[in-house]
């Protein structure tokens, strides 16, 4: 059980930093990131890169400013002009992945493209309830549960939160009450960039990544975010709590290779019966 | 339509359909002689089978299935496995396996009906993913990781067909004709038309009768056929093949086919197949900078064009045409929304045409009694009733906000009723099916007028008919003699309302294009197609002239005449009074006075609810 549970919250952990970026995007530009997985993939294989040529914690930073920089590139290079040109939201998911694509390229090009490890930031093991396991594990899950609070906290207990979320909602009302509503998109990609880095490495340091799984790990923080709901942060990673656990769930007890259809199995039940998402509660009826 | 454009609408179709097998026969001999040569064609035309596929349903239909590569290649491992593991013949073989990516299209189909685009999008990448997954540990199936090698070739009566020899184009350019013939048919039919409108206005599918989902349906299934035979022909073309082959990346390439040659445009899927094969020619798309290639065509291509080649040259085209007054458009005065009112003397014989159906003579009833709405704690409607005869016409009004348009809604299926029935001619119409509704005969018009931008005026009037056409949606789809009969006879009578309304000359002018006045008529004429007992009209006179107004009430009127009930929503009270024989005054949801107009006009409270007059 302990074993379990602690392989749902390691799996979870990769994943929250992956939905709250896509859940951002989407509630800010109602764009659906279809270039996740790949900008995680090549935080991996920079972070990999970057820390055996100096410390953790240069390659860290500097993957975490790459991170920064790819989500400012893609808002000025696809999703700005997309939208000026008034493109269909399905137009501004495939403009993500073009993005992602060239991004792609970069990562094959730069790192070659096999599978990597980034070095755990803390060594050894440790024992809970009697389990052993890699302490850089139980680091991951603390720092994504930190990473959970400083998104929280920045989001929506400070005046930039508010801001996002009003031009979330209403990108015109905010423009009349002096609100930039560019400023604020771009300042959605960018955070939306760093924490697909921090996925990107969270998961090479828990096991290796290669350019392969960008389509899986697109999938998983596709996914997580629907099943939990896209519309806030909070219901998102619930979601990525409950895909790590069907993942996990369908590893354990059915068999290995079949995460992803656990995946789905779950999406369409979710889909079926909650199309707004597992943990979204606002009773709003739709006038016709 | 005249009789001229009418040829060319036909002839266009008879030269394309004797020129595709010439032109293929041509390809296959100019490139026997060459095995590279021969390789690429046959490639290549492998290629546009699955290109359109692809852009039947998403250029098409709308549905951005990206599901289809997978679909494609289990047609692949299918007839393989069946051919290996069970000694099943080529062509049953090949049968089978689309027979069973038709059945699995539309099981993705199924789950994924009330899905905006991008989730839609979402939850078949996660079924292209799953499947993949079970595919591959499928050893039996797919060969796992490493694949199949052993493929036998098709036999053709004695005549092995060996993939990447010329036998094998000739069998590939078969399949290919017989699909570009399809796709010339489903251009030309009704099916087009449906698939249109699922696209860019489902609302209007329902409203006219026609059921969106089964329509949907049907995208999937001729859409997951035509993926299965371009995987089935894949398979023996290679000879060799493992799950690689239908992986995220090749999905990509096929999005890049269809939005490069032009999403939603008959020859978009032949530009692109042939645009794809020339990058990968000049090693534009190869290996290492496939990704880089493919990530900045779709950036640039989204960002920058709309309808890829296609789109360009069928506007070049369009300009072209423009410029040679091959289609100066026929607009008299009297073509004019404001020029009806000149031919509003006429306007009654014109009427009178209007209705085809054999009046009986009987009366039917439109019963609402009772009926309360509620959106989460608000009550919009609060046990209205109201009650509506054929051949007569009952107006609703009242302030913004007071429910006439909720009230009108629960009568299609559009909104759910708390309370209350609907009876008509005492059978309940709550719980029914819009496209159920429709055919017992209540139509409805829109607050802002709803069409199809991308299809043309007389097109947008016919899909009214659509819903009542005889021929099965197979016959729609290969435009069988009974599909052609129903076309025939549903255009004469679109034309034939057209020239009522005074719009024939716009017939073949794209919808899109059109000022307000004629979209209200295309939408008053498209529910005459229904020949409706009951019309419900939500603010006809909005956004019209005085003219076009009293157009309107003239019309109403002789609807009523010819045994038609009108239900009508608006705020003009000089309409109102002019068409209404009873009118019903409603205010936060409440029926507040009802009976002749000037008595209810009369009423205190009736002034006070709409001038703000103290009682």
């Amino acid at each position: 059980m302990v074993v379990f549970v602690i392989a749902v919250l390691s799996v979870s952990a990769v994943l929250v930093p992956l939905v709250a970026s896509v859940s951002l995007v989407y509630r800010v530009g109602g764009v659906v990131n279809f270039g996740a997985g790949y900008v995680a993939v090549f935080a991996a294989a920079a972070c990999a890169s970057w820390t055996s040529a100096s410390s953790s914690l240069v390659g860290a930073l500097m993957t975490l400013i790459a991170g920064a920089v790819v989500g400012a590139v893609t808002y000025y290079v696809a999703i700005r002009p997309a939208q000026k040109r008034g493109v269909s939201p399905i137009g501004l998911t495939l403009a993500s992945l073009g993005v992602g694509l060239i991004l792609n390229f970069v990562t094959r090009s730069i790192f070659g493209g096999a599978p990597t490890v980034v070095q755990p930031w803390i060594s050894g093991t440790i024992e809970i309830f009697g389990y052993r396991t890699a302490t850089q594990r139980i680091l991951v899950i603390i720092l994504a549960v930190l990473l959970l609070l400083v998104l929280w906290f920045v989001l929506d207990r400070t005046l930039v939160g508010r801001s996002l979320t009003a031009v979330s909602h209403d990108n015109e009302l905010a423009a009349i009450y002096g609100i930039h509503g560019e400023r604020f998109q771009l300042l959605a990609w960018v955070v939306a960039g760093i924490c697909l880095a921090v996925g990107g490495m969270f998961q090479a340091s828990l096991a290796s990544v290669s350019v392969e799984v960008a389509p899986t790990l697109l999938l998983f923080s596709l996914v997580g975010s629907v099943i939990g709901g896209l519309g806030s942060l909070f219901s998102a990673v619930g979601g990525a709590v409950v895909a790590g656990a069907a993942a996990t769930a369908m590893d354990t007890f059915i068999g290995p290779g079949l995460q992803l259809t656990g995946l789905f199995i779950v999406l369409t039940i979710v889909l079926t019966f909650r199309p707004n998402g597992l943990f979204t509660f606002r009773g709003t009826a739709e006038r016709v | 339509m005249t009789n001229a454009t009418f040829t060319s609408r036909l002839a266009g179709p008879t030269t394309l359909r004797i020129a595709a097998p010439i032109v293929l026969a041509l390809l296959g001999l100019s490139v026997s002689g060459n095995a590279y040569m021969v390789h690429i064609a046959s490639a290549g035309l492998i290629a546009y089978i699955l290109t359109v596929s692809f852009n039947l349903i998403y250029g098409y239909a709308g549905i951005f299935n990206m599901a289809l590569v997978m679909t494609y290649g289990l047609g692949a491992f299918t007839s393989v496995f069946l051919e290996v593991k069970f000694g099943f013949n080529f062509w049953i073989a090949l049968l089978a396996a689309v027979a069973v990516t038709t059945i699995l299209a539309v099981l993705v189909a199924l789950p994924t009906r009330r899905l905006s685009e991008v989730f839609l999008a979402i939850q078949t990448l996660a079924f292209a993913l799953a499947l993949a997954e079970v595919v591959v540990n499928w050893k039996d199936f797919s060969g796992g990781t490493i694949g199949i090698f052993l493929i036998p070739p098709p036999d053709f009566f004695g005549v092995l067909l060996i993939g990447g020899l010329p036998a094998y184009y000739w069998l590939i350019a078969v399949f290919a004709w017989l699909v570009f013939e399809l796709m010339l048919r489903i251009q030309r039919s009704a099916m087009r038309r449906k698939f249109t409108a699922l696209r860019e206005g489902p609302r209007i599918l329902s409203a006219v009768g026609i059921s969106s989902s089964s329509t949907r349906l049907v995208a999937f299934a001729i859409s997951g056929a035509l993926a299965g035979l371009a995987g089935v022909l894949f398979a023996h073309f290679q000879l060799v093949m493992d799950l690689d082959t239908f992986s995220f990346t090749r999905l990509i390439a096929l999005l890049l086919a269809v939005i490069l040659g032009g999403a939603g445009y008959f020859w978009g899927p032949l530009f692109g197949v042939v645009a794809l094969v020339v990058m990968d020619e000049v090693s534009l798309a190869t290996s290492s900078a496939q990704d880089l290639v493919y990530g900045i065509g779709i950036l640039v291509l989204v960002i920058l064009t709309r309808g890829g080649i296609a789109g360009a040259f069928s506007d070049q085209w369009a300009r072209i045409k423009g410029r040679i007054g091959l289609v100066e458009p026929v607009v008299t005065a009297s073509d004019t929304p404001a020029g009806l009112a000149t031919a509003a003397a006429s306007v009654i014989e014109r009427v009178e045409r209007m209705v085809l159906t054999e009046r009986t003579g009987t009366v039917r009833q439109l019963a609402l009694t009772d009926i309360s709405v509620k959106f989460g704690g608000n009550t919009a409607v609060d046990h209205a009733s109201v009650q509506v005869s054929t051949g007569e016409v009952v107006g609703l009004i009242g302030p913004n906000g007071a429910g006439k348009t909720t009230l009108l809604n629960t009568v299609t299926g559009d909104v759910p009723t708390s309370s209350g029935s609907i009876e008509l001619d005492l059978i309940e119409l709550i719980g029914r099916r819009q496209p159920e509704i429709v055919r017992r005969g209540i139509g409805r018009t829109f607050q802002s007028p709803k069409y199809i931008p991308d299809l043309s005026v007389v097109e947008n009037v016919m899909l009214g008919g659509d819903g009542r056409a005889k021929a099965s949606a197979i016959g729609q789809a290969v435009y069988s003699p009974q599909a052609r009969r129903d076309d025939k006879r549903i255009q004469s009578r679109a034309m034939e309302l057209l020239a009522d309304f005074n719009i024939a000359g716009r017939a073949e002018h794209p919808a899109g294009a059109q000022p307000y006045g004629v979209l209200r008529m295309i939408e008053i004429a498209r529910n005459l197609m229904l020949e409706p007992s009951f019309l419900l009209l939500d603010e006809p006179g909005a956004g019209l002239t005085e003219f076009e107004r009293d157009e309107v009430a003239a019309i109403v009127r002789l609807l009523s005449e010819r045994e038609i009930g009108v239900l009508l929503v608006d705020h003009n009270l000089p309409l109102i009074t002019a068409a209404c024989d009873r009118i019903y005054v409603l205010q936060t949801g409440k029926v507040i006075a009802h009976g002749v107009p000037a008595k209810v006009f009369a009423q205190d409270e009736v002034i006070s609810a709409y001038l703000g007059v103290p009682k």
